[in-house]
């Protein structure tokens, strides 16, 4: 890749997709629950006289404020989806045009030697005939320009929708960005209502619209579980993101807004001897994932290594220290012959295999994309300065060749990684891993 | 029985790269909802077979791409049976049917996926790499 080329656009378009459904699925909730305290409030005759008059009065008010909940979070979800698919987009014509600028640049560099080649040849003709008192043969070195032109205005051109790409996926983050934003202002971030509510809630709670309040109680516990767990997600998106942080940190507000509701709603059932006060206490804890999301922004990666903790079946104990993150949050891990990026089954298994015999393993996950190799680690596009980076890092590498681990890496991701390293890279065509028994790289056939 | 012999759970025991096991996305979509366990059960059972063949390859969810797995194309298998390393995500997502023959086998087990013994996996390591 040349040096001045944008890199592929980083992110989870899986991840941000995975959150507006989340959203969508919160907004479904408090849409169903506002359909049965409708029904509630409209009474089926069983409770009779003034207590439940005005209590049927204050309920009214509110299935209202949950359909405007209902549509902020509606709202929240589709500008998550509408940025999950513009990012996915924007990978796509990103990683396109970095392959493109890669074959174009590669030609330009061809027609630009051919030239030179052609213009000391042309030099020594003309040398040749001036001794011999004979005419110049016409100069060949020009027919090379249109190959230079052409091949400079394809590299051109693919930067250009790089740089569109780019500029595609900022848009759309900000987009997303101010459409939460609305949605929070719209009713989300709204703390009114739901005091609105407890107070219309208490009123029942005496009699037998417990049932109904813990209905409320149930779902707003759900709510805030999970908007704390969406506000993870984007804290998480928050890192390759910037835009999006400011969202983390409104989901934040809607699972301690959603909590204290829950709270509340529970607190007012024990307080009539209907509820029970441990459940409170359970409600309370339903506060943890929000406080988490404020954690997040300063150990991202850290949390994404106990997210995305398996069990490690089949992954022997490995000696490894840490050995920091990659700028897109993943774990680095060194040992004495390798570097691992990554915290999944599958790296581990590889790390705790390495003997080194080949080379510095580095244990990377790859991808193909357009039949281009890229590197990736948990479930984002990594740059290869990353992976010199963390091997670099490493105080048990001392600069010599390196064993590539990670599928795909003769497409490309080898040769790149040479070109920052400066040491001989081996790597394979097809998908890889070290063998449990030699440590040896091997190939897997097919794709 | 081979030596290290284990049986596939259905299309999902697919040992293909991401490239080759797209070819089979029409018989995949065709086992879409039709799981009759629940699958977060058959998910944490197939997420938590022990590893054997653990190759470097990212793949991406091919029918809706909702999700990525590191290692995706990697295999698992809790000594009598494998399937690949996104066959959870698969089964979380979409309910993809597995065959009867391995849904009655896990249930005996009340769907605890057993331990494998490092020379049961190298065992299994050798079937699976001799018999592709």
């Amino acid at each position: 890749m040349p040096s001045d080329t944008l890199p592929p656009i980083l992110g989870d378009p899986v991840a941000v997709g995975a959150a507006a459904r989340t959203f969508a699925s919160i907004a479904a909730d408090i849409a169903a629950t506002a359909t049965r305290l409708r029904a509630l409030a409209a009474g089926d005759g069983t409770w009779t006289g003034v207590a439940a008059t005005r209590a049927q009065a204050r309920a009214a008010t509110l299935p209202p404020k949950l359909d405007k909940a209902t549509a902020s979070y509606a709202a929240a979800g589709g500008a998550l989806r509408d940025y999950a698919v513009a990012l996915a987009d924007a990978q796509r014509q990103s990683a396109s045009a970095i392959a493109a600028e890669r074959r174009a640049s590669l030609d330009l560099e061809s027609a630009r030697a051919a030239q030179a080649t052609a213009t000391q040849h042309d030099a020594a003709q003309a040398a040749t005939a001036h001794a011999a008192g004979q005419l110049a043969p016409p100069p060949t070195a020009q027919r090379h320009q249109a190959d230079i032109d052409d091949a400079a205005a394809r590299v051109a051109r693919a930067s250009a929708t790089n740089r569109a790409a780019h500029d595609d996926q900022s848009r759309a983050a900000r987009l997303a960005a101010a459409a939460l934003k609305e949605a929070s202002r719209e009713g989300i971030h709204n703390q009114s209502w739901w005091r609105h509510a407890i107070s219309s809630a208490a009123n029942w709670a005496s009699t037998q619209w417990a049932q109904a309040l813990r209905t409320v109680s149930k779902v707003a516990a759900t709510i805030s579980g999970l908007a704390g767990i969406a506000a993870l997600a984007l804290s998480i998106a928050g890192v390759f993101f910037p835009p999006l942080e400011g969202a983390a940190a409104t989901l934040e507000a809607i699972s301690l807004v959603s909590a204290q509701l829950s709270v509340i709603a529970d607190a007012t059932l024990a307080a009539s001897g209907k509820g029970s006060w441990t459940t409170v206490g359970l409600d309370a804890l339903n506060l943890a994932p929000a406080a988490l999301g404020k954690i997040i922004g300063k150990a991202a990666p850290a949390l994404r290594r106990i997210l995305n903790s398996d069990r490690l079946t089949g992954v022997e104990h490995v000696d490894s220290h840490m050995g920091g993150f990659t700028e897109a949050g993943s774990i680095v891990r060194h040992t004495k012959t390798a570097t691992a990026i990554g915290d999944d089954d599958a790296t581990l298994a590889n790390l705790s295999r390495s003997t080194g015999a080949e080379g510095h393993d580095v244990i990377v996950h790859g991808v193909l994309i357009d039949d281009e190799a890229y590197f990736s680690a948990d479930q984002t596009l990594i740059h290869p300065q990353q992976v010199a980076d963390a091997i670099l890092s490493n105080p048990e590498y001392s600069g010599g060749p390196i064993n590539l681990v990670s599928c795909y890496g003769a497409k490309g991701t080898a040769a790149e990684l040479e070109d920052i390293l400066g040491v001989p890279v081996n790597a394979k065509m097809g998908r890889v891993r070290l063998n449990p028994k030699t440590g040896a790289l091997e190939e897997s056939v097919g794709r | 029985m081979a030596r290290g012999e284990v049986h596939p759970i259905g299309v999902l025991s697919d040992m293909s790269g991401q490239a080759d096991f797209e070819a089979r996305s029409l018989e995949l979509r065709q086992l879409v909802g039709k799981l009759r366990i629940e699958p977060e059960i058959v998910a944490h059972y197939l997420q938590s077979g022990a590893m054997v063949l653990a190759w470097m390859e990212s793949t991406t969810d091919m029918l809706e791409a909702r999700f990525r797995v590191p290692g995706g194309s990697a295999i698992r298998t809790d000594g009598t049976y494998y399937w690949r390393n996104d066959a959870a995500r698969y089964v979380i997502e979409y309910a993809i049917d597995l065959r009867p023959e391995f849904i009655t086998h896990a249930s005996a087990l009340d769907w605890q996926c057993p331990e494998v013994s490092a020379d049961r996996v190298l065992e299994i390591d050798d079937f699976l790499t001799n018999s592709k």
